[in-house]
């Protein structure tokens, strides 16, 4: 059984308490005046390339306009016909799926977090931190690509490792018991270009969802446990899934949060891997398209940017909407 | 603060204070730089990085440098996949390089709006022709096509806005050694039912050997080229039908428009012929090709794991240089009339006298140095470096009197045969989806063509209607465009519209256009409108 050994790090954590900080006096913000000048570069940068795009494609939202000069005024046409386009409410629910999934492949890194913490060795700890983190070095496009050949029907290690471990047979009895129509006898699996299929393989995607940014902050989190929190565990005589459980799991849940706010986010807005596994359409019956990658292929493919705008500004509030009922809902008692 | 931290944060705070003072010397010396001196910096951007071409460019302009001192060109590539978002925004805001590549995301709409014409330049000559057998002819009339391949759309701009210093033609390409293990002596299919034969053939032998080796490498990129020749082929007779103003080409709007009419349907013989062919072909490309990526099926066919693959010219250069064998060039072979597989509509092999030159260029109105972007065109476009182009590249030419080099002869197109039948009705980004995402169901051997056609039943009208309602939306803003362009012209020319139009060349073209362009919208319009009420 791993057992915790709190490091040296965590004792001198511990050792130092930080000052409480003072609330600023009206008076005293007023007389200080000058260290305001320090944010105006910053915020102007923020304004100009965040908030300014924004603004435009609010505006943009109500126009018919295809990327030029020639714009018409149309109200909520382009909100209308939103919400009556099924391929975009369809993206909605590829999306749902993939949040549902990307949520549950926050587990590993949990696990992975909780392991290198609870290592004795403080020279292991490291390198295994240091392992998760190696991943990173390599460009994200890389990594996709390798999952992209990963998925080739025909030299794809994926298709090989199911024939080896003799799981194809298995597949192919349970297509034809279940009629799905998609593992066939002689034939390799077609995972990004039978449609059924589309949604399953981009949940396998990254397998085994090890994420080094989610473990790193896990880790934070477990690191600022402090050492007198086990030992009272310990003297109640908790075992390694109780310590998990009631102390490890409930103080980090802040970072849980933090990770499945950005999860959320990252997921709704994001269509890269859609764009670069399955083209601009969505690949096969359109199965792999999501709200992202519509809005790109209404811009860049079909020149309706004035639409596209509208599918942003929707998607910005389903967006909203998840971040606020994650924030009420997911609350961290302490 | 102890001593060692302000040390420390000394040393940070130099080195920050270092980079930023390198940082504003290398953009401020660049930027004073070229406000100061007379260079003229040309930026070149394109999205070709097949193998030899990005060298050539830099050959080329290297030449046209030490010809200009004071001219720096610098070549900008781009991916093929980023471009169209790449060159949007580029254009949009205002950024554009001083000479863009035109197509694949610079459509006509676009090009009306960001491009300079280049009407007032095109019918003088090409001062770099001197001393050879084009230096008395028009720049227009130094291309093949006479710069029709240049502007994409031109039949709805009828405006020159581009330069094509290529041209290309589609060929299946053979891995020679392997094709002889598996074939023996047999020629080089050039029937529809010889490659048939050769397909079923290696089939065959990649069983009898375990060498998993399929007959044509496709891909999501190759196989659409391959689809397309073959459904042309089925529709060659039924063209000349529809073909009610002889013009010999019929444009997939057209045959959109009779679709939505109800004239045409999938039940029509020769379409539903056309899909059972195309059904056929999937068979001879590797499960699962409609995954994969132009690179993939570049792979497949490099690493001996397919016997051909179909591409075009463009990449002769890049195949040969990869897979470092022996490689055949073969026309595409389709079926042939009578009564063999697939025959009954066909009327014969295809002419490639129609073909348009490619690889356009064009100047944003936003270049600073447009007279010396063009003046670089003109260069690259003169018959001694399209030459120099050619032969460097082993690309095709797009200037006249260019000689071949042996590596180009089977890419030289076709000039006897009869004329291409209607492609597939994807006239935009709306009914081209509807055709691709479900394409599959079509490749599928278990489903095939009666759930392909009842899936475009449903999706392909919706699709037509919201790709025409947006070309007519193109169209008539490009004719609004010019009616003060052209009201001006009038002014000047001191014409008024009560007089008849007297037959003054370019103006009296233009009209011409302009009138063409909103018969064709209004018709359109018309269309849509009959097709609401029904």
């Amino acid at each position: 059984m791993v057992q915790y050994h709190p490091t040296p790090r965590t004792r001198k954590t511990l050792a130092f308490s930080q000052p409480m900080p003072v609330p600023l006096s009206s008076q005293k913000a007023l007389r200080e005046w000058r260290i305001y000048l320090f944010v105006i570069p910053s915020l102007f940068l923020v304004a100009i390339f965040s908030y300014f795009p924004a603004i435009s494609a609010v505006y943009h939202s109500f126009f018919d306009w295809q990327g030029g000069d020639f714009k018409r005024f149309i109200g909520f046409d382009n909100f209308t016909r939103a919400f009556a386009d099924r391929e975009l409410w369809n993206s909605f629910f590829t999306i749902g799926v993939l949040v549902v999934a990307n949520i549950f492949k926050l587990v590993p890194s949990i696990f992975t977090a909780v392991l290198i913490h609870r290592l004795i060795s403080d020279k292991w700890q490291y390198w295994y931190r240091v392992l998760v983190v190696i991943p990173m070095i390599v460009p994200g496009l890389v990594t996709l690509f390798i999952w992209k050949f990963f998925f080739d029907p025909n030299m794809g290690i994926l298709n090989n490792v199911i024939e080896g471990l003799g799981l194809k047979g298995l597949l192919v009895a349970m297509n034809d018991a279940m009629g799905w129509n998609v593992f066939r006898e002689g034939l390799p699996i077609g995972w990004l270009s039978q449609p059924d299929l589309i949604i399953p393989s981009l949940v396998i995607w990254g397998f085994p969802w090890i994420g080094a940014v989610g473990v790193l902050i896990y880790l934070a989190g477990l690191q600022s446990i402090g050492e007198e929190v086990y030992e009272s565990a310990e003297i109640d005589g908790a075992n390694w899934w109780q310590k998990f459980v009631y102390i490890e799991f409930p103080l980090i849940l802040t970072q849980i949060r933090l990770t499945l706010v950005l999860l959320i986010i990252g997921t709704l807005q994001g269509f890269g891997l859609q764009y670069l596994l399955l083209g601009m359409d969505g690949g096969a019956g359109g199965r792999g398209m999501v709200p992202g990658l519509w809005m790109f292929n209404r811009a860049f493919g079909a020149g309706q940017f004035g639409y596209a705008c509208a599918i942003g500004m929707i998607l910005f509030v389903f967006i909203l909407g998840l971040t606020y009922i994650n924030n009420k809902y997911v609350r961290v008692e302490k | 603060m102890k001593p060692m931290e302000k040390i420390m944060n000394g040393i940070g705070l130099g080195l920050l204070g270092i980079c930023f003072v390198i940082s504003l010397w290398t953009v401020g010396s660049r930027s004073f730089r070229e406000a100061t001196s007379d260079e003229v910096h040309i930026r070149f951007a394109h999205w070709q990085l097949e193998s030899g071409l990005r060298d050539t460019i830099d050959v080329l302009a290297a030449e046209y440098m030490k010809l200009h001192p004071n001219v720096r060109i610098t070549q900008m590539t781009i991916p093929e996949r980023a471009y169209p978002s790449w060159v949007t925004t580029q254009l949009a805001g205002g950024m554009a390089p001083d000479i863009v590549e035109l197509g694949k995301g610079v459509t006509a709409e676009r090009i009306a709006r960001y491009f300079e014409p280049l009407g007032d330049y095109i019918d003088e000559v090409n001062p770099y022709n001197k001393g050879t057998s084009l230096q008395d002819v028009s720049w227009r009339e130094t291309f093949l096509d006479n710069m029709e391949g240049g502007t994409p759309g031109f039949d709805i701009l009828m405006e020159y806005y581009g330069v094509p210093l290529s041209m290309h033609t589609v060929r299946f390409f053979f891995n020679a050694p392997l094709y002889r293990e598996i074939m023996g002596d047999t020629p080089y299919p050039t029937t529809y039912t010889e490659l048939m034969a050769f397909s079923e053939r290696t089939l065959k032998w990649s069983k009898e050997t375990g060498r998993n080796v399929v007959p044509i490498a496709g891909s999501q990129y190759n196989s659409p080229i391959l689809m397309e020749r073959m459904f042309a082929s089925q529709t060659q007779r039924m063209s000349i039908r529809q073909d009610t103003t002889g013009g010999l080409r019929i444009g997939s709007g057209r045959f959109s428009t009779n679709f939505l009419q109800g004239e045409l349907s999938w039940k029509t013989p020769e379409l539903r012929s056309a899909l059972e062919l195309m059904q056929d072909v999937c068979k001879s490309m590797p499960p699962g090709f409609l995954q994969m990526m132009r690179e993939d099926s570049t792979f497949y066919f490099v690493q001996e794991r397919a016997v051909a693959t179909i591409t075009g010219s463009w990449d002769s250069t890049s195949l040969a240089t990869q897979s470092g064998t022996e490689l055949a060039v073969v026309n595409i072979p389709i079926p042939v009339p009578g009564p063999e597989a697939f025959g009954k509509f066909v009327l014969g092999p295809v002419s490639e006298l129609g073909l348009n030159t490619s690889m356009p260029f064009g100047v944003p109105r936003t270049s600073k140095h447009k007279d010396v972007a063009i003046d670089f065109l003109r260069f690259l476009s003169s018959q001694p470096i399209n030459t120099q182009f050619s032969a460097l590249s082993q690309w095709l030419p797009s200037v006249a009197d260019v000689p071949l080099i042996p590596a180009l002869v089977p890419f030289k197109p076709v000039i006897n045969g009869y004329q291409q039948g209607i492609i597939i009705p994807t006239l935009g980004a709306d009914s081209q989806r509807a055709y691709s995402t479900n394409f599959h169901i079509l490749a599928d051997p278990k489903r095939g063509v009666d759930a392909f056609v009842e899936e475009l039943d449903k999706r392909l009208p919706t699709a037509i209607k919201s790709d025409l309602d947006r070309s007519i939306k193109a169209a008539m803003e490009s004719c609004g465009r010019r009616d003060g362009v052209l009201a001006a012209e009038l002014h000047l020319a001191g014409i008024t519209l009560e007089q008849p139009m007297p037959n003054q060349g370019r103006l009296a073209g233009f009209f011409e256009v302009q009138f063409e362009q909103e018969r064709a919208a209004w018709s359109n319009i018309t269309q849509l409108l009959e097709l609401e009420k029904r």
